[in-house]
């Protein structure tokens, strides 16, 4: 089903449903997606995976998403990675960007509007 | 000297050599022996005289001194000199006078003996007359000027001195004796005509002014102190080099003249200046003068030339023509006429009654009536103090208060109506009444030890008095006030006048009020005890809003006492975050009246701070003044902790919430994706409607999670720089969406960039669209529209709804509220989002409002700044 230029996504939730049904989505759309519910294992991941997209949530247990961001962006490594951040928190958008993110959808999001996103960011 | 002579004729040939008159007499007889050519001249005679005696020789000489003379010089031995004697000689036949200087020494023998005496003599006679006569001469012009009163000085200008006469030096006050030098004479001059006289003498020594001088100036006498007037007129003399020598002329006494000129100006400046019209005009009527006041009256102004003025030109015709055919005619040549003569001012047409004097004027050689005079006084101000003084006496009569007037033994002259009433006197009955009569017997006391003594001396005297009602007794107190009239020139007291006031309304009041005053009193005991005894502070304030009173449950709790917390000292136990809030808060109401209501920390005495709901209202009189505020601090710190506990829940239920909604939403949207693939329509449209209901319960979910950040402050705003209009037409497209049935129609004005956060601004905007929506569900359309204001944007929503009442235009943005009546469970949703709406704009410094009309529609605007506000 993998074709050569498809395209990989790291997706971190700490919610299992979310992370289950985002996934769902993704892969009805086509892309391969890396998961993880614990937020400090994401910039490791993003160094031996080399996803082509990071999907972030910013409030995890005990983690802020924006200071995994920031990690990544710091990585020689990972920082060519966009960096998508989710929060159920709608004014949060702008700190998200502030710390490096390269976009911002907000929990709960309209599929159309999470895919575009994805797309624009990988376009880019 | 003698010299021995014996043979006088050998005198002679030395003798008549001498061109000095020359004789020689010998012996006691006088026996003319030698008498040359020039004597014999002198005598008149012949040589034929020559030895014949004196006497025979000389007839006319008897009587004279002349044989006296010698024969004492020949007895004595002694010379005899004689300056300008007079001798009367017969010459040409007649006696004649003549003046001589003469000598007689005798001639003396070798004894010593006189023997003859030589006569020598000049004759003088020419000297001495001119002599006499330019004495005659300087007589009498000395005579002459001293009849005019004339001096005459002479200024010698090498030596700077005068040489006065006589009567010059009197004129200056010097004594005949005194010489003076010309510094000295200035020192006697008016000091005020120096530096003028100074000038005209300079003048006068110039070639130029030809040497002219003349010049009225004043001296102040040397010796006798007196003002004179002098009238000097002189000349000066110049050489030929142009430099002047001398300087001289007269000086006339003119005091009496000055005097007669100052008194005629004296009197034209009184006239001038009297405050009554003064004119004169000639018998035809043409003005020949006006004095200043004349032309204030009748609008002349102060130099216009009053001869082309005649009289009709300040009356108006009517009384022009009373005056010309009634007064004039009627003027007594002595007497004049007085009467009253309506005058007109010429500019402003006033008519000015006046009292009038006219004089007829005469020449006074001829005696004959060359015009005639008038003097006019202005009685505008009499009539004007006479109406005064009726409406004075008008209100005296009508006046609320008692008057009285009694003469100085206290016979009452007058008494007001209501004065009469007071004591129950007639008209008929008050004249001549003692004032004793209707004063207590206490006040007639008073009136007689303390008030008259008084009154005597300071002229005023107030105080309580007692009348007695003159037919029922009833004794009436007042509150009087006496003066005491005296006689305008004599100052003799003549009368008493007196004001009272009636006592009995006030202390009728006063009483009732002490009664009142005790009964509240009680209660304000009661009261006390009541609010003491309530769980609540109970406080008051004065209207300015200074703490007047607090109950005992204060000092139960705070950190500071009552009387340490009166006045404004409350505001020293609040919290220093709270306490501008609360002092704003309290200002405002205290200027407005509206009621208090703030929540505020108040220290306790523990050290903590509490939370509590401070509540005041005004207590209004009947005309709405404000007399006192009461208040209460209610004790809400347990509520406060269970709200706060209520925000943080329902903080993170709103996030928990919306964890589980994501994913279902997720599923959901997987699914529609699967059936619309698979083909399945029907069951991707049932999982749609599923996803709509999703975002309805999301929305409802951030609504209470913002609602949450407002009520325990910590909405967050995000600030950058957008295309306000860029981010208005992605709001519009996504709500466009969520209906078919309405167009949302735009019009934009402002076309700029802005400072904000865009999200909440977003928000905002959706929340009006969305409502606009909800609210109109008959309507098609909505309008956006937005203005340009300099510094602000304003954004409006218009709607074509079912609107909303005026009374409760302002309370949709409050928490919870929603549109109610009939409607309102048409319209679903928790009241949230116009509170949530109208907390952004204010945050963000700008302000919310709503133009509504029940069953027509509503506009609702904000304006926000441009820029965003610094922080």
């Amino acid at each position: 089903m993998i074709k050569a230029d498809t395209k990989t996504i790291l997706l971190a939730d700490d919610d299992e449903a979310i992370v289950d049904a985002t996934v769902l989505m993704f892969e009805v759309m086509g892309y391969e997606v890396v998961h993880t519910i614990q937020g400090n294992n994401v910039p490791e991941m993003a160094i031996t995976k080399q996803p082509d997209i990071v999907v972030l949530d910013i409030w995890m247990s005990g983690i802020d998403g924006r200071d995994i961001c920031r990690q990544i962006k710091a990585h020689p490594d990972t920082r060519h990675i966009p960096v998508l951040m989710i929060s159920a928190s709608r004014h949060i958008g702008g700190s998200a960007l502030e710390a490096g993110a390269d976009g911002f959808v907000e929990k709960p999001f309209e599929m159309n509007t999470l895919l575009d996103k994805v797309e624009e960011l990988l376009r880019d | 000297m003698s010299t021995q002579i014996t043979d006088h004729t050998h005198f002679q040939p030395l003798v008549e050599a001498s061109p000095m008159p020359t004789a020689i007499y010998s012996g006691a007889d006088m026996i003319i022996s030698v008498a040359n050519e020039a004597m014999l001249n002198l005598w008149g005679k012949k040589a034929s005289v020559i030895g014949k005696t004196l006497r025979e020789a000389l007839p006319e000489l008897d009587g004279q001194p002349f044989h006296d003379l010698l024969a004492q010089v020949y007895t004595t031995g002694e010379p005899y000199v004689a300056k300008e004697g007079r001798a009367d000689l017969v010459v040409d036949g007649r006696l004649q006078s003549f003046y001589f200087t003469f000598t007689y020494k005798p001639l003396k023998n070798a004894e010593g003996q006189t023997e003859a005496i030589i006569n020598t003599a000049a004759d003088v006679t020419e000297l001495v007359l001119s002599r006499a006569r330019i004495r005659e001469t300087e007589e009498r012009m000395s005579f002459a000027l001293q009849s005019a009163g004339m001096g005459t000085w002479d200024l010698n200008l090498e030596t700077n001195e005068v040489i006065w006469d006589d009567r010059c030096k009197e004129l200056y006050g010097f004594s005949k004796e005194d010489r003076v030098p010309y510094q000295q004479v200035l020192k006697y001059m008016h000091t005020a005509d120096v530096e003028r006289v100074n000038r005209a003498v300079a003048y006068a020594l110039t070639p130029a002014s030809g040497g002219v001088y003349d010049i009225k100036f004043r001296t102040l006498g040397a010796d006798d102190g007196k003002i004179r007037w002098l009238h000097c007129k002189g000349n000066a003399y110049f050489n030929a080099d142009g430099q002047p020598y001398r300087f001289a002329g007269t000086a006339l006494d003119v005091t009496s003249e000055a005097g007669a000129r100052r008194r005629e100006l004296q009197l034209l400046s009184l006239v001038e200046r009297n405050a009554d019209h003064m004119s004169i005009a000639d018998m035809e009527g043409n003005l020949i003068y006006m004095n200043a006041a004349a032309r204030t009256i009748l609008g002349v102004d102060e130099h216009e030339d009053v001869t082309h003025y005649t009289a009709q030109d300040f009356y108006q015709p009517q009384e022009f023509k009373r005056v010309q055919q009634g007064v004039i005619p009627q003027i007594d040549s002595e007497k004049g006429w007085q009467g009253v003569i309506h005058l007109m001012n010429r500019k402003t047409h006033d008519v000015i009654p006046c009292q009038v004097n006219y004089i007829l004027i005469k020449d006074p050689q001829t005696g004959e009536v060359i015009g005639r005079g008038a003097t006019a006084r202005d009685l505008r101000p009499e009539l004007k103090a006479k109406a005064e003084l009726q409406r004075l006496a008008t209100l005296i009569d009508v006046s609320e208060d008692f008057c009285n007037y009694c003469d100085i033994n206290g016979n009452t002259l007058y008494l007001n109506e209501s004065g009469r009433e007071l004591i129950g006197l007639t008209e008929e009955q008050y004249y001549g009444k003692q004032l004793y009569e209707y004063h207590s017997d206490a006040s007639n006391r008073l009136i007689a030890d303390e008030l008259i003594p008084q009154l005597l001396k300071t002229g005023r005297w107030s105080g309580p008095l007692e009348l007695v009602h003159q037919v029922t007794g009833e004794i009436i107190p007042i509150h009087k006030q006496m003066f005491m009239v005296r006689e305008e020139i004599t100052n003799e007291p003549v009368a008493i006048a007196g004001i009272a006031r009636d006592l009995r309304p006030e202390l009728n009041a006063r009483k009732a009020l002490d009664v009142k005053n005790a009964e509240l009193s009680a209660l304000v005991t009661e009261m006390a005890f009541m609010a003491d005894s309530v769980p609540v502070i109970v406080w008051t304030s004065t209207p300015d809003g200074h703490i007047d009173y607090v109950n005992e449950r204060w000092n139960q709790l705070s950190a500071i006492s009552i009387d340490n917390s009166l006045g404004t000292n409350w505001t020293d136990v609040i919290h220093p975050d709270d306490r501008q809030n609360a002092w704003d808060a309290w200002q405002h109401s205290i200027t407005t009246g509206v009621p208090f209501q703030t929540e505020y920390r108040c220290l306790e005495k523990s050290g903590n701070y509490r939370w509590y709901l401070v509540q005041a209202l005004p207590l209004r009189d009947s005309e709405g003044r404000i007399l006192k505020w009461y208040g209460t601090n209610t004790d809400i710190q347990e509520q406060k902790e269970l709200a706060r506990q209520k925000d943080n829940f329902l903080g993170v239920a709103s996030h928990e919430l919306k964890t589980p909604v994501t994913s279902i939403k997720a599923y959901a949207q997987v699914m529609e994706t699967l059936f619309t693939r698979s083909g399945d329509t029907r069951n991707a449209a049932i999982v749609a409607k599923m996803d709509k209901q999703l975002n309805r319960l999301t929305s409802l979910i951030g609504d209470l999670l913002d609602v949450t950040k407002i009520n325990t402050g910590r909405l967050e705003f995000h600030y950058s720089h957008y295309d306000f209009n860029q981010m208005l037409e992605e709001v519009v497209e996504s709500v466009q969406l969520t209906t078919e049935k309405h167009a949302i129609q735009k019009q934009f004005k402002f076309h700029r960039q802005m400072q904000g956060d865009r999200e909440r601004i977003s928000q905002v905007i959706t929340n009006l669209l969305t409502n606009a929506i909800k609210y109109s569900p008959d309507a098609n359309r909505i309008v956006i529209y937005t203005e340009d204001h300099g510094h602000e944007v304003q954004l409006c929503v218009q709607d074509f709804g079912i609107g909303i009442s005026q009374d409760k235009k302002d309370r949709v943005f409050e928490q919870f509220y929603r549109v109610s009546g009939s409607k309102e469970h048409t319209f679903p949703g928790l009241g949230l989002g116009l509170y949530i709406s109208s907390e952004i704009v204010k945050r963000m410094g700008g302000k919310i409002w709503v133009n509504s009309v029940e069953g027509k529609g509503s506009t609702f605007c904000f304006a926000i700044p441009v820029e965003a506000p610094v922080a």
